[in-house]
């Protein structure tokens, strides 16, 4: 990976407060945690969460990863409102995420020890925000009324910030860009790092979308893919043609 | 020789690097290639023994068991023992390998452990609600330098490719090599006799393998086809776990994981790697 230079530019990780100990961070549209989609899969700063719907409504946020075996918690599934694991169906419920059942062993008790290493999670505004830390506050208010999309960008997060700062979208939050336009609609875009060069660009509109319009907002976020990831490209290109 | 390990469990012992059958038609001019360690290896047949380099240095080279060996650094040492292989009455049957991203470690420990039967291969080799895994006895041959785990039974719901209902079945496994395991089980029709089915782990390199596995059966009437079939199905049931297992090295760290009674035998395993100092596909502290 090529590490672009950060600047004042940049919007995700660069609050203009002193690091607090969590914070909401946009992950996934709300809608994607259904009955039917079981166990999703997530990023939070790079790193892979597993996500779910308990039986409460509420959002879960877990790392992916059973504590037993290692197994990705996005091979389980949602049964009687726990996760089970794909490889021994070890059960986990909701909030703490404590080990219930063991299946090879239906006589014993399960251990308290046992958990999934579990994250805090709120739904506000249709999107699934997660913070490693308990945070006092509410995510920040995106005005979304319709989330239409999310993209995966091959860029870095500095370089997705500052190619959308130039072209005219503000930070109204960390790691939330609003002013802009999708289609000629007003919008709102909220950015999850995915991986080491890999963003999701979550976007969505102010107003609820005329479904003939539809076509051109996908269009002009198609088009809004290709140019961030063909300033990322330069960027590196440019960073690489500076060592020689 | 430049390998990318030191870890002499893996540098100087009995490695395979595939079934005999690559050797047909390869010379040295035409050698079967494939990778081991990080590694290329090219092997030909040389009158009536194979001959092979590792990256580019000739290493020892050995056909036994229908299987290719290679021993990478130094003098090699007696191949482990596999009566069954030459037993009478007993059907050899090469399912040849499968590719797998991950490391051989992970790879003997998924063979090794029957609590996913019910979850992994439902409706095969294990079924809900018959998900109790009894006690069973785990010991280390200190004279081969093997672990033994003995007693196990296990309710099956199709246990072979012939098997036609539920059936309890016993099980035993016989750890030869970090990376070779071998596993004893109800031969179906002939309660008293064990078929045995031996699996051998190619490390590509520390997160990839192929798996090979080679069964010595009590079974004169299935179809060569029907069996490599039911061995390829289970084991593609097993793939996609393997490869979601996370890290793809085996922590052999206490702590690392968390076992629970069922699991001795990984534990046995773990240790065992942990005492020869194994660090080839394990992540050791």
């Amino acid at each position: 990976m090529h590490d672009l230079p950060l600047n004042d530019m940049t919007m995700i990780d660069m609050t203009t407060h002193l690091p607090a100990p969590g914070r909401w961070r946009p992950v996934l549209p709300a809608t994607s945690l259904t009955p039917s989609a079981g166990v999703v899969l997530g990023f939070l700063q790079g790193e892979e969460l597993a996500l779910w719907r308990a039986p409460d409504g509420s959002a879960q946020a877990w790392e992916n990863r059973c504590p037993h075996r290692g197994l990705r918690f996005t091979l389980g599934t949602v049964v009687d409102g726990r996760v089970a694991c794909g490889y021994h169906g070890w059960s986990f419920r909701a909030g703490d995420g404590r080990c219930m059942a063991i299946p090879a062993h239906p006589q014993m008790t399960v251990p308290r020890s046992i958990c999934a290493r579990t994250f805090h999670a709120v739904e506000a505004e249709g999107m699934v925000w997660v913070s490693r830390a308990p945070v006092a506050g509410a995510p920040p208010a995106t005005g979304v009324r319709t989330w239409v999309r999310t993209l995966g960008i091959r860029a870095s997060p500095a370089s997705v910030a500052q190619t959308l700062a130039g072209a005219g979208w503000r930070a109204a939050a960390p790691d939330v860009l609003a002013g802009g336009e999708i289609g000629g609609d007003a919008a709102v875009l909220l950015l999850t790092q995915a991986a080491d060069g890999l963003v999701l660009l979550h976007a969505g509109l102010v107003d609820a979308p005329d479904p003939a319009c539809l076509p051109q907002i996908h269009a002009a976020l198609r088009r809004l893919r290709g140019e961030l990831e063909a300033q990322a490209d330069l960027a590196i290109t440019g960073t690489e043609g500076a060592k020689q | 020789m430049t390998l990318a390990t030191s870890d002499p469990n893996v540098l100087h012992d009995w490695i395979t690097v595939g079934p005999a059958s690559r050797l047909l038609g390869t010379s040295p001019a035409r050698p079967y290639v494939t990778r081991l360690l990080g590694a290329q290896a090219c092997v030909w047949q040389e009158a009536a023994t194979p001959a092979a380099t590792l990256d580019g240095a000739p290493v020892s080279a050995l056909l036994r068991y229908g299987y290719i060996w290679i021993w990478p650094a130094g003098t090699p040492a007696p191949l482990f023992d596999f009566p069954e292989y030459d037993e009478p009455g007993r059907r050899i049957v090469d399912c040849d390998g499968f590719g797998v991203a991950v490391s051989g470690p992970r790879m003997v420990e998924n063979f090794l452990d029957m609590g996913h039967f019910p979850f992994v291969h439902a409706d095969y080799l294990g079924t809900v609600p018959h998900t109790e895994v009894k006690p069973y006895t785990v010991s280390v041959d200190e004279a081969n330098d093997e672990i033994r785990v003995t007693e196990c039974r296990f309710v099956q719901p199709k246990s072979s490719s012939i098997s036609t209902e539920p059936l309890e079945v016993h099980y035993r496994y016989r750890i030869m090599q970090p990376l070779s395991i071998m596993l004893y089980k109800s031969a179906f029709g002939r309660p008293d006799a064990l078929d045995a089915i031996a699996l051998f782990v190619q490390p590509v390199d520390e997160e990839r393998i192929f798996a090979y596995t080679v069964m010595a059966l009590f079974d004169d009437d299935s179809s060569h086809t029907s069996l490599v079939a039911f061995q390829h199905t289970i084991f593609g049931q097993d793939k996609p776990v393997l490869e979601n297992q996370v890290p793809k090295r085996l922590p052999l760290r206490p702590g690392s994981e968390t076992p629970t009674r069922c699991d001795v035998a990984s534990v046995a395993y773990r240790r065992w790697l942990k005492a020869r100092g194994m660090r080839y596909g394990v992540i050791a502290d």
